[in-house]
């Protein structure tokens, strides 16, 4: 049997044929082939034989004709096709190296699906504790820090237009302008912003004009975190007794709903047009509004913007506290002073 | 709109929906089922009640001809193409989903699904119907003989004539194809099927007994033949006696087995003759010089081969793993889609 290994496929069918004693033109006129392809079986020449496919059908009929043993004839091909390199399995038939890439390449790709996945389940987790956090930090006490970094953004000039060094001497005065600066504004905030722009306006003509615009700046944040630290001071007996005042008045009909943060339903119903409910509860507040550009709302005598948060259809859907309330009310009144204070400056610079 | 994303858990799917048998060839896998086209159905509280499904596959195979009355063995598939369409769609659908096992989502692959180059537009379409119902996110269809000849390994892309012959369960499908297209094809509806009735119909002409489908089957696989062999096999059955009403047992041999199976073999013979006939005369000669390959689970006929090269003289061979050619043709012809394009599919 040894011997078969060594042998090309012609050469065992050709030895079986000679043992049986059968003619080469008998064989081809059994398997009705042509004398030609039969011989080149025997001769193992490749080139001269059709595709794998037919040639393998001719050496079965072949191998069944000389009684020999299919699989061992059929198997003597392959290696003998495996070592020329002029391989005809190459063609549409073999699928055998195509697989494995195609798997690969499958894997790739459920691994990059399965990382996506992965990845938009970690970005939902962030943005549900994030929003938990953002909500939390509302409660905290710590409007100082909270008001600076939201002034950046909502301020009217950016901040790399300040020198980095300004002078100690700068922000001493710059202190100083603030006291006489703020106190007038913030006890009229809400009802007199006609007069608050005139008391801006005087401290403004004192400055002398060389310094007039950093100190505007600087004046600007700082104001603002005296005018919270001002009215904190003014909520704060009522915030210190543990329960808040949101008056709530409709200008139209608008379904309302109100929750205090120990989740506790306060309000609950369409309020009718022109009608105010006075709510007590502690704050942060959930507030769900169906017509909220005809609601105004008051929270603790202090007026509550929220037009931001108003969708499209009118619907709006906010947490309120007691901070938000006075950031919106005082981010208003800064913007129009350090509006006019622009303008001083230009006028003295002229 | 999550069809695309649930596509990248699911492999692309070559389906041989065949009478006798349901073949899968999934992409980068390979043949991952081989299943009977049975599917058994319970209707509970009596025929005409609720039905649900009792078992596919072999496990109803085994089910056919033996079942109580609140069960029924189907085989929704006849000559090739759907009978009934529901019991076709829940059993691709059962097959489809038992080659994703481990998918979290329900499956949806492309799939291609061969179809009888002889059926009509109607039932071209509910093939392409009971895929998609199957949950296919998309579905080409090709006709089965061209599957057949890239799943055998034949040189259809040269312009040169190869002609296929694929025995199925329900049809048999000759075709000439050349250039990645057919040029003739023609589809007669004989196939392991008629086998088996020709078997059962032929000892109950002769023995005056009757035997069920399943033993019909089994006579075929043993003692089936289609050429007269040297060796005379012989197989002992049991049926029922039609004049007494009792079993008995009794012995069948193989020449009689092939005196039986003369007449579905004759059409087959002569669908052959008739495409050699239609042929141009250029692909005939190549056809000539090459031969016939043979395809399907009706070329495992004991000499089927030999029968087919002795009426036509020509060369006839048989490919390799012919029952699974028209899968991995399938499967194949997939993977040549996206190289190329659809050159292979079949027009509905």
């Amino acid at each position: 049997m040894s011997n078969i290994e060594i042998k090309s496929f012609g050469e065992i069918l050709r030895a079986a044929r000679e043992e049986k004693n059968i003619a080469l033109p008998q064989v081809a006129e059994t398997l009705k082939l042509s004398l030609d392809i039969v011989e080149s079986i025997e001769n193992s020449d490749l080139d001269a034989l059709p595709p794998a496919t037919f040639t393998c059908g001719y050496l079965r009929l072949f191998a069944k004709l000389v009684e020999l043993n299919e699989s061992d004839v059929i198997q003597a091909y392959y290696d003998t096709i495996g070592k020329v390199p002029t391989s005809k399995s190459s063609g549409l038939g073999s699928t055998s190296d195509l697989p494995t890439q195609a798997s690969s390449d499958d894997l790739g790709m459920r691994i990059i699906s399965y990382s996506l996945v992965i990845v938009v389940i970690a970005l939902f987790v962030y943005w549900l504790s994030d929003s938990q956090k953002t909500s939390s930090s509302a409660l905290s006490d710590t409007p100082v820090e909270k008001t600076i970094s939201s002034d950046e953004s909502t301020g009217s000039e950016p901040d790399n237009n300040q020198d980095p060094a300004v002078d100690s001497a700068v922000e001493e005065k710059a202190e100083l302008n603030y006291f006489q600066n703020t106190n007038q504004p913030t006890e009229k905030l809400a009802e007199k912003p006609a007069e608050k722009q005139t008391a801006v306006d005087n401290n403004g003509l004192e400055r002398s004009a060389d310094q007039a615009e950093n100190t505007q700046e600087i004046n600007a944040e700082e104001e603002k975190q005296a005018k919270i630290i001002a009215l904190a001071k003014q909520a704060n007996p009522v915030a210190d007794t543990g329960s808040d005042v949101l008056l709530v008045s409709a200008a139209d009909d608008c379904w309302v709903e109100i929750t205090d943060r120990n989740g506790q339903l306060l309000f609950f119903s369409l309020l009718k047009k022109d009608k105010t409910v006075e709510l007590q509860g502690q704050q942060p507040f959930k507030v769900f509004l169906g017509k909220a550009t005809a609601i105004s709302m008051l929270l603790n005598d202090i007026e509550y913007d929220f037009s931001k948060k108003i969708r499209r259809n009118q619907v709006a859907r906010f947490t309120m506290s007691m901070n938000e309330a006075l950031e919106s009310s005082t981010a208003q009144t800064i913007n129009e002073t350090a509006v006019s204070a622009d303008a001083d400056t230009d006028s003295a610079a002229n | 709109m999550f069809n695309r994303l649930r596509g990248l858990f699911s492999n692309d799917l070559s389906i041989d929906l065949g009478t006798a048998n349901t073949l899968i060839y999934a992409r980068g896998k390979g043949i991952v089922l081989n299943e009977p086209s049975v599917v058994a159905i319970r209707m509970d509280r009596g025929p005409g009640g609720p039905k649900s499904i009792e078992a596919y596959g072999s496990e109803a195979k085994t089910m056919l001809g033996r079942t109580p009355l609140n069960i029924q063995a189907i085989r929704p598939m006849r000559d090739g193409v759907i009978a009934d369409f529901n019991i076709t769609e829940k059993m691709l659908q059962f097959f489809i989903r038992s080659v994703h096992e481990a998918a979290i989502f329900r499956p949806s692959p492309r799939v291609l699904v061969c179809v009888p180059c002889g059926a009509t537009q109607v039932e071209r379409r509910a093939i392409r119907e009971s895929a998609i119902g199957a949950g296919a996110r998309k579905v080409y269809l090709i006709e089965e003989p061209m599957a057949a000849a890239v799943g055998a390994g034949m040189p259809v892309d040269e312009p040169r004539g190869s002609m296929v012959l694929d025995i199925g369960g329900g049809t048999s499908e000759v075709a000439v194809i050349s250039l990645n297209g057919i040029v003739y094809s023609a589809s007669v509806r004989i196939g392991g099927d008629k086998f088996d009735e020709a078997i059962i119909s032929y000892v109950r002409r002769n023995y005056g007994i009757l035997i069920g489908e399943a033993t019909a089957e089994h006579i075929k696989h043993e003692i089936g033949s289609a050429y007269p062999g040297k060796e005379l096999r012989e197989i002992e059955v049991k049926g029922r006696n039609l004049s007494e009403g009792i079993p008995r047992s009794f012995t069948l041999t193989s020449n009689e087995i092939l005196e039986a199976l003369q007449e579905p073999l004759y059409g087959i013979v002569s669908a052959v003759k008739t495409a050699l006939e239609q042929t141009p005369p250029e692909l005939g000669a190549d056809v000539a010089e090459r031969g016939i390959v043979l395809t399907g689970g009706g070329a495992l006929l004991t000499d089927i081969d030999r029968l087919i090269m002795e009426e036509t003289g020509l060369p006839v061979v048989m490919a390799e793993d012919p029952k699974t050619c028209v899968a991995r043709g399938g499967g194949r012809v997939l993977e040549l889609i996206d190289e190329h394009g659809g050159d292979f599919l079949a027009v509905e």
